[in-house]
């Protein structure tokens, strides 16, 4: 017998959702969003994506509570952005680091998470787990204000991970890391998905929405002009490629004639190259191999734990309701 | 309660390493060590106190004061400005916790530089004022009359209500006026019971000075005591009354006795005559006075605080001090208008515009002085400096109305404004 079960609802749902900047006295000045309708789902990574100025970070500001709309409808887990009981479920990485420069790497994190009601000893796990994962244990105790941009992206991230969020927003989350950075967090943001997190991210780096998106939408001056799943977006259902290993040049041409006579039309043939983030990447880590000193940033660990364990039982939830 | 706790650790955090805060806190404590090196009192010892004690609390207070607010203005317009709010504002904190957390660091931030200020003042004036340097006269008298915490005891009138707002008779010459007290219960025991009397005279071109004597009787003392006195009018006079052991009333007359040029007395004031009883040390009345300073700084933090919700740093800190000076000149203000000052321009000259202005203004400052406390009722030097008794009713007065009154309706009035305000609107 199959038992019914309650379709997912989503994490984010806004229809007709508008954001109009007025003025000093209150006129009209940009019309920064116009009537836009989305939904993002639980466990789906979820893209904005559009040049600057198109509207993202103010999408974003509203369903963090930080602008209020003013057209149309939005709701983060069901309830209005500006709910308390929605902010205790949501991560956020600003575009720009907003942290307190005075206070140290393992005092930002002490402090946001007792914003959190976590119970001391709690605090004091999750910020040892956070700190290895963004690879700033080393540098626990240095003011932030003293960090270079790459650092405060990673001390960015451990803090909207701090209360293990169900909603993870992420502006820019790229934006001043080198490429091995970048790897990691995208590796990062994968591993939440595959967990049963939300992600909603907003970025103009192509490249780096491709490899992790589930779905994006593309903004064009406050509108969504194109959305959908980034496999059906970039598939080009016109052609096909096939990918052999390495042939004998007899073989090769053989193959080549029988599909040219076939179809009439004459194949390109070349070899498949890799990225040049991933070339990037193996030579990093060789050279690091060889010499395992490091500066700024040390060699990360995973996934903090608390993230798995309870993302584990959300997965293991939705699961059962599937 | 611990988001509360968080944020105000994050606030006292601030403004411990903020640089722009370290230079106004050894502004504060060079004031005080460096201000007694330039005062001129009268010359006496007495003065000298006095003068200490109204300068260099005076002068920590106000710095205390501009401190506090500019500490307040500073705790969320600043973060606002450095975008640091969003991060806060996307967590579970409600408006009203993050206001109480911000104000509840600045009151740690206030408690901590007055007890500092207050320790470093009283230490000063206790090392200036060590027995090595003092004779026993002087000793006994700063002990008596300046270090200490008196009460008033103003004359009855017949047995009835304390004579309070009408005029004494005027005393002619060769004539007396006389005065009735109640002792109070804690005065019988009648070592530190003084009278204090001023007065004018009926020609104000009168020679200084002018001869009288008291005389001093009680109902449980067996003849009246003497005191000849010799004084310029417009001249606060004191001396000691010895009282005996369980009298319960004291008989006080004054005959004027100048003969050289005689002259009608007039005093024409509701404390014109008064007894000064011991209530406690001066240590105790020091520290009520600290307590009362503090409900200030409450105050002061929760105005700072509110305004920087609502406005930039400099524009907070300014409308913030604007209204402080209005509280300060309050009670002026208030006899300004009450006096009609509308009524000073001319009529005739005054343009209708100018009439309406001035109306305006008249309407502005009386909403002022009903929105804002009255400060000057409120401030311990008033009485410190004197030997006056700061009671724990003040105290609490001082605090129900400043700490929790204000302070409470600034602190909704925060929260409010601050849930309306949109964070994430782009720089311009």
């Amino acid at each position: 017998m199959v038992q019914a079960t309650a379709p997912l609802s989503p994490v984010v749902q806004a229809e007709a959702l508008t954001k109009i900047f007025r003025d000093f006295w209150h006129r009209p000045k940009v019309r920064a969003v116009n009537g836009v309708d989305f939904e993002v789902m639980p466990g789906k990574i979820f893209g904005l994506l559009g040049p600057n100025g198109s509207g993202k970070s103010t999408i974003l500001k509203m369903i963090l509570g930080l602008l209020v709309p003013t057209g149309g409808s939005l709701r983060v887990f069901g309830l209005s952005p500006r709910h308390v009981r929605s902010k205790e479920r949501i991560g956020y990485l600003p575009e720009e680091s907003s942290l307190y420069p005075y206070l140290t790497a393992e005092e930002i994190l002490y402090f946001y998470a007792g914003l959190f009601d976590l119970s001391r000893s709690e605090r004091r796990a999750r910020i040892d787990q956070l700190l290895a994962m963004v690879g700033l244990s080393h540098a626990r105790r240095r003011q932030v204000g003293e960090f270079s941009k790459g650092m405060l992206r990673r001390i960015g991230l451990a803090q909207a991970l701090i209360n293990d969020p169900d909603l993870v927003v992420l502006d820019e989350p790229t934006s001043g890391l080198d490429p091995v950075g970048c790897r990691q967090v995208k590796d990062l943001i994968l591993t939440l998905a595959r967990r049963g997190k939300t992600v909603l991210l907003s970025s103009h780096l192509l490249a780096d929405m491709e490899d992790i998106c589930d779905r994006v939408a593309i903004l064009c001056d406050g509108a969504i002009i194109v959305q959908g799943a980034v496999r059906d977006l970039l598939e080009r259902r016109e052609s096909y490629r096939l990918v052999f290993p390495v042939l004998a040049p007899d073989l090769l041409d053989k193959v080549l004639a029988s599909l040219q006579h076939d179809t009439g039309v004459t194949p390109d043939v070349d070899h498949p190259k890799r990225t040049l983030e991933e070339f990037f990447l193996n030579a990093v880590e060789r050279a690091r191999q060889q010499a395992p000193t490091y500066t700024g940033v040390a060699p990360t660990s995973g996934v903090a734990d608390y993230l798995f364990q309870k993302s584990a039982e959300d997965a293991a939830e939705k699961e059962r309701h599937e | 309660m611990n988001r509360i706790l968080a944020i105000a650790g994050l606030t006292l955090r601030s403004a411990v390493r903020s640089k722009v805060f370290a230079l106004l806190v050894i502004l504060v404590m060079g004031g005080i060590l460096g201000l007694p090196l330039i005062m001129k009192s009268d010359g006496t010892l007495a003065g000298q106190v006095q003068l200490f004690l109204q300068y260099t609390l005076g002068l920590a207070v106000a710095l205390l004061s501009v401190m506090a607010v500019w500490a307040g203005a500073g705790a969320v317009s600043l973060e606002v400005e450095g975008r640091q709010i969003q991060l806060v504002a996307v967590k579970p904190v409600g408006a009203l916790e993050l206001w109480l957390g911000k104000w509840l660091g600045l009151m740690v931030i206030n408690i901590v530089l007055l007890a500092l200020t207050g320790a470093m003042i009283l230490g000063l004036l206790l090392w200036t004022t060590r027995p090595s340097l003092l004779s026993e006269a002087d000793r006994v008298r700063l002990r008596e009359e300046i270090l200490v915490a008196r009460s008033d005891v103003l004359p009855e009138e017949q047995g009835k209500a304390p004579l309070r707002r009408e005029r004494h008779p005027p005393v002619a010459p060769g004539k007396a006026g006389q005065w009735e007290f109640n002792l109070p219960a804690r005065a019988r025991a009648g070592d530190s019971v003084f009278l204090q009397f001023h007065f004018v005279t009926s020609r104000p071109d009168h020679p200084a000075p002018v001869a009288g004597l008291w005389l001093i009787g009680s109902d449980g003392g067996s003849g009246l005591l003497r005191y000849p006195v010799s004084g310029a009018a417009n001249q606060v006079y004191a001396f000691k009354v010895p009282v005996p052991a369980g009298a319960r009333r004291l008989n006080v007359s004054y005959l004027n006795t100048e003969e050289t040029t005689p002259v009608t007395i007039l005093f024409d004031a509701a404390d014109s005559v008064k007894l000064q009883i011991h209530e406690s040390r001066f240590e105790a009345n020091y520290l009520r006075a600290l307590l009362m300073v503090l409900a200030r700084l409450a105050f002061f933090s929760a105005l700072g605080l509110t305004a920087g919700v609502v406005f930039s740093f400099p524009v907070a800190v300014f409308v913030s001090l604007a209204l402080l000076l209005v509280s300060v000149v309050n009670r002026w203000m208030q006899q300004v208008v009450a006096g009609g000052w509308v009524d000073m321009i001319n009529e005739d000259s005054a343009g209708p515009v100018i009439r309406l202005g001035a109306k305006f203004i008249q309407v502005v400052f009386v909403a002022l002085n009903a929105l804002m406390p009255s400060l000057e009722r409120l401030d311990p030097l008033d009485f410190l400096p004197g030997g006056m008794l700061i009671s724990w009713g003040l105290v609490g007065k001082a605090w129900l109305m400043l700490a929790c009154v204000y302070a409470g309706i600034l602190a909704l009035a925060g929260a409010w404004l601050f849930r309306r305000r949109e964070l994430g609107l782009p720089a311009d």
